[in-house]
């Protein structure tokens, strides 16, 4: 059977591969450093949290009037993860690695360094390298890191102030009766 | 005699159930025949891999909302992640989350089916009793044009304007508040999903519900399912309690929709002709957003009830098309663009004056033309291939157009593509740029939230996995009534054909019993 695209996220290609057994261990012994430090969600390390938020970094707005949601984001992203089947989890942080990784970014644009060490710019324009690689897997890893981030983030009813989005009218809603089962009639009453 | 809903929390033991039909799957299929057959006195047991959550549970958030109410938490995807899956996972299945548009199957897809699927007894005519039993029980009626929100007038006004076909939708609705919120669950039960409707109607009839249970596999002997053996799940995730649902049911509805049923089947080994997975439809979906001087506010009103077939048969040898619309909230926003950093913060602040059109290709009808696929991995995680085929670049280059076209004329300073690089077109003599750009997969923001087949229904037990009675061609108590029996994708929006579908299966279920 022909591998899938997302099979080879994981497993790698044999370039890959060997860059993964040299490289993770070699230049992702630590995660990048975050003001203030950054705990370890329910499914990623703290290095592993603090990728992710070098990925906010560049992937969320930085300009004036966006709030700065990185920490709510990654917490929402790790949040929705913690859901996921294990091999989904596994795949995501292969994913990860793949962006951190000084070796496979060496390799796939000639840049030595990772991902969270790279100025905005740079950084910026790595991230337009992944999402536009001749290699499917690392378009497929940048597709899945930016929807789960930049979703999270659109998400985000910080955000409201911004778009101008309204947010959701209340139409009492969380009192209503359920006749079916056994659950309070209105949570928000009986919950702390 | 009351029946009961039993969420998964509430599951500390293991359970074993004794029925008439053990339904697994509460949305459109699943909850019909539920009702028809408890209508007839029939015991019924229900299990859905999904939460039960009513209209106390929709904070209208998306970030609630879509890890409670669809699948994988909202990120379902194709294999290579170019199509996103937008599919049902609660008590309702997609019913729950869609946006109520609502067709009779059309003549020329009922057509198709008999020339080239054998498919006999399944024409306007025989189905007309079922349509016109679902509409009534479901207030499926024409949404009036003059409500239509911003984002729909304007398809209406710019397909019009350009001498395109344009019309009201029907919607499954009553009471509707128009609040827009439909894809989040409806705060006020005025969308006639089946967790409002058909379930209630078969509980009430003593049917037993258990939610948060996912069926991990039929058990046969003697070429009948001796039981279902399912997994209570921990609460809106992949993972399970480790507690067991064991049903014995002397006849077995699978009614997971396309993608989980035919997965199903694979993971119980019931595939004897190879055909289970096999023409799995997508209706993909491509975006093209306007930006218009005045306010939209696309997350307001109903969100789809203006649609377009001009563009459906384009020819023998090409794909057809259909234009509708989506709602515009802020996450789906932030998803239908490729962009990152400041440039998707400059272009979220304009939502309020962005609207969304959307072209649904039509495919499984060209000869050859195989769509998807659905497999396990070695791990047991369903996988879903599907491949864009040149015949469907080409219908995506023509609907990124037509989309543009209707977004211009409905007076939109600019229409915007989901390109990498989007193309931003002013007026039509910028229509040459979409020309020059590439389209399929990795090309562009791509979607489905219509998926069908993979269990086909067929007169030809060698090419198909049910016949026209929904009855698996080889297990003879076991049945397939949801959209995964489609033969091919329909041209419209799906929900009402698998409600007539179940409703007129309900006889040949109950026979079985």
């Amino acid at each position: 059977m022909k591998p899938s695209r997302r099979a080879l996220l994981v497993s790698g290609s044999a370039v890959a591969v060997g860059l993964f057994s040299g490289g993770a261990a070699l230049f992702f012994r630590r995660g990048p450093a975050v003001d203030g430090g950054i705990a370890a969600g329910r499914v990623f390390t703290a290095d592993e949290m603090a990728v992710l938020y070098a990925l906010a970094s560049v992937l969320l707005p930085q300009g004036a009037g966006a709030p700065d949601l990185r920490r709510e984001v990654i917490a929402a992203v790790d949040g929705l993860v913690s859901t996921f089947h294990p091999a989904d989890q596994a795949e995501l942080k292969t994913a990860m690695l793949l962006f951190e990784n000084a070796l496979i970014a060496f390799v796939l644009d000639g840049r030595a360094q990772p991902l969270s060490a790279l100025d905005p710019v740079a950084a910026r324009r790595a991230l337009l390298g992944f999402q536009r690689s001749r290699l499917a897997e690392v378009r497929t890893a940048f597709r899945a890191i930016r929807g789960l981030i930049c979703g999270a983030w659109g998400a985000m009813p910080a955000l409201d102030a911004v778009t101008g989005y309204p947010g959701p009218p209340d139409f009492g809603q969380a009192c209503a009766a359920d006749p079916w089962t056994d659950q309070p009639a209105c949570p928000a009453e009986v919950s702390p | 005699m009351s029946g009961f809903v039993r969420r998964g929390e509430q599951l500390r033991e293991d359970v074993v159930e004794r029925c008439d039909v053990c339904i697994i799957g509460s949305g459109a299929g699943g909850a019909m025949l539920a009702a028809g057959l408890t209508e007839k006195g029939l015991d019924v047991v229900m299990i859905e891999e999904g939460g039960w959550h009513t209209r106390r549970d929709f904070t209208l958030r998306e970030g609630d909302a879509y890890p409670m109410l669809y699948q994988d938490g909202g990120a379902r995807a194709s294999a290579d992640l170019a199509i996103t899956v937008l599919q049902g996972r609660s008590v309702g299945g997609s019913t729950t989350v869609n946006w109520t548009t609502c067709f009779r199957t059309p003549d020329r897809i009922l057509a198709a089916w008999q020339r080239d699927h054998g498919i006999e007894g399944l024409d306007a005519q025989t189905l007309a009793p079922h349509f016109d039993a679902v509409e009534a029980r479901l207030n499926i009626a024409p949404w009036p044009e003059e409500q239509a929100n911003a984002n729909n007038r304007a398809l209406l006004e710019g397909a019009r304007a350009l001498g395109w076909e344009a019309s009201a939708l029907r919607r499954n609705v009553k009471g509707c508040a128009n609040s827009g919120y439909c894809s989040m669950g409806c705060p006020v039960d005025g969308k006639q999903g089946m967790a409002v409707t058909t379930i209630p109607d078969a509980l009430s009839r003593g049917m037993r519900l258990y939610s948060d249970v996912r069926a991990e596999r039929l058990v046969t002997e003697g070429g009948r399912v001796q039981r279902v053996e399912a997994s209570v799940m921990v609460p809106r995730s992949a993972h399970t309690t480790g507690v067991r649902v064991t049903i014995e049911a002397r006849t077995v509805a699978l009614c997971g929709g396309a993608i989980n049923s035919p997965a199903l089947l694979l993971r119980s080994g019931i595939n004897p002709n190879g055909r289970v997975g096999k023409r799995t439809f997508l209706h993909p979906v491509i975006a093209v957003v306007g930006r218009y001087p005045g306010l939209i506010e696309g997350y307001r009103g109903a969100p789809q009830s203006v649609g377009s077939h001009q563009f459906i048969d384009r020819g023998a040898d090409k794909i057809g098309f259909f234009v509708e619309t989506g709602p515009v909230h802020p996450m789906l926003a932030t998803l239908a663009t490729s962009d990152f950093g400041d440039p998707l913060g400059a272009f979220m602040p304009q939502l309020p004056h962005v609207g969304a059109l959307l072209a649904l290709h039509v495919d499984g009808l060209l000869p050859g033309d195989e769509g998807g696929e659905v497999s396990l991995r070695p791990d047991g995680r369903i996988r879903l291939d599907y491949p864009v085929q040149p015949a469907l670049v080409e219908a995506m280059q023509a609907s990124h157009k037509v989309l543009a076209q209707i977004t211009l004329k409905a007076g939109a300073e600019f229409a915007r593509t989901g390109h990498l690089d989007p193309v931003v077109l002013r007026s039509e003599a910028d229509l040459p740029l979409l020309d020059a750009v590439p389209y399929g997969a990795h090309k562009h923001g791509i979607f489905t939230a219509h998926q069908m087949g993979g269990c086909a229904m067929g007169s030809d037990p060698a090419r198909s996995v049910v016949g026209v009675d929904h009855r698996h061609h080889t297990v003879g108590n076991l049945f397939v009534v949801d959209g995964s029996v489609l033969p091919t994708a329909l041209g419209v929006n799906p929900s009402e054909t698998v409600y007539a579908l179940a409703h007129r299966a309900v006889e040949s279920v109950a026979a079985s019993v």
